[in-house]
């Protein structure tokens, strides 16, 4: 549990191990509140789908996993989508793009596929939590940093009447910057934990 | 769709200024993590431009055909993934057919990269009509974007591999090893394209 505590969250979460699920994360940071609502929309169909996966897909032959895998989570994130739409239109018609492909993302993809081998499926879909909560706080601090450097607001508000100090940041190539940027802060916090532990 | 002079300017805003993987983040998980054998690499890079391809003209197709007319364009995801797996299984026949000793190196490599953000985002581009004039595709219109689509993936894939080569030989700090670096670099291609597009920051 502790490993999973770890390895779900933050430090070592796969989307800076593997760069599993960065396509979704850079294009729905731009701005905090999109990052929230996309990380949120890629928790449930972690959990869901690792649910559905750990709970029958076991029974199904290998050659019929994969595929079943991929039908599943498509099948889900239709549904997430179509919630999406009808409660959140603004923040939808902003990373509509991003939300169609939350289905065949690595991170999903791989998460469910793994769910499967899991004997409980409680304890697949409380993995695939961490996992997207994981995901929530990395996408919110990438676009809480993008929103304040690159146009000086919070949650798409301004917070004074100057412009950003670094408008790069809200650019596309920023997202690659910012992103790599936390990457580097992660590591140094994984490397002064260890070295914490150790003296 | 692309006639006259404007033609162009369609094909350079395809290729850089709405580059899939550099300014979309579309298809960007066989460039953050490479595979190691070339032979890989060549067949990823190849398999997937054609499930662009094909995947595109088939979805384009069955958008048109059948989902349209049925309002029923809340499936187009499912449509995509079905199509996509159909379209690997049939790459995967192929190879054994075909290239039998390429398919024993990099059979593995085919399922896993026929699903990928690249091509469903591609398709729902394509379904959802001309994301620079908001007109819908025809389709030549279609089969030109979606040539144009795996074009351009293909140049992002070559220009990272080349950096990647580079990048194999430096011995940095280990903060910036493995997705940092890939990171820093695609920001910095993704700044060129970015000035090729004629943006002002």
């Amino acid at each position: 549990m502790k490993d999973l505590f770890k390895n779900g969250l933050i430090l070592h979460h796969p989307l800076f191990s593997a760069g599993a699920g960065m396509c979704i994360l850079l294009g729905i940071s731009r701005r905090m509140d999109d990052a929230i609502l996309g990380g949120c929309a890629v928790t449930l169909v972690l959990m869901v789908s690792s649910f559905f996966s750990a709970l029958t897909l076991r029974f199904a032959s290998a050659a019929l996993q994969r595929t079943a895998v991929f039908i599943v989570t498509a099948g889900f994130s239709i549904i997430v989508l179509c919630f999406f739409a009808v409660w959140y239109p603004m923040a939808f018609g902003r990373i509509e793009l991003y939300l169609t492909i939350i289905g065949v993302d690595t991170l999903v993809i791989s998460t469910t596929l793994g769910a499967i081998k899991k004997t409980n499926p409680v304890y697949a879909a409380f993995e695939g939590l961490l996992i997207g909560i994981g995901f929530i706080v990395i996408a919110a601090l990438c676009g809480a940093l993008r929103e304040y450097l690159g146009s000086n607001s919070f949650m798409g508000e301004k917070l004074s009447g100057a412009e950003g100090i670094l408008p790069i940041a809200r650019t596309v190539p920023g997202a690659f910057f910012t992103c790599a940027l936390l990457c580097i802060v992660f590591r140094i916090l994984d490397t002064r934990i260890i070295k914490g532990k150790s003296t | 769709m692309m006639h006259g002079p404007n033609a162009g300017i369609s094909i350079a805003s395809i290729l850089f200024a709405n580059n899939m993987v550099f300014m979309l983040f579309l298809g960007l998980r066989p460039i953050l993590a490479p595979y190691r054998h070339s032979m890989a690499t060549i067949v990823s890079c190849s398999t997937m431009s054609i499930a662009i391809l094909v995947t595109n003209i088939a979805c384009f197709c069955i958008d048109r055909v059948l989902l349209i007319p049925a309002e029923a364009t809340v499936v187009h995801l499912l449509v995509s993934v079905v199509v996509a797996l159909t379209v690997a299984q049939l790459i995967e026949v192929c190879m054994q057919r075909w290239y039998p000793l390429v398919y024993d190196q990099t059979g593995l490599v085919v399922p896993l990269v026929t699903i990928d953000t690249a091509i469903v985002g591609s398709t729902f581009l394509i379904c959802s009509g001309n994301p620079f004039s908001g007109v819908s595709y025809t389709f030549l219109g279609c089969l030109v974007f979606a040539l144009l689509n795996a074009c351009g993936y293909i140049m992002a894939r070559v220009i990272m591999e080349c950096i990647h080569d580079r990048l194999g030989e430096y011995k940095g700090s280990g903060l910036l090893d493995g997705i940092p670096r890939i990171l820093i670099a695609c920001g910095l291609v993704s700044l060129v394209f970015l000035g090729l597009s004629g943006t002002v920051l």
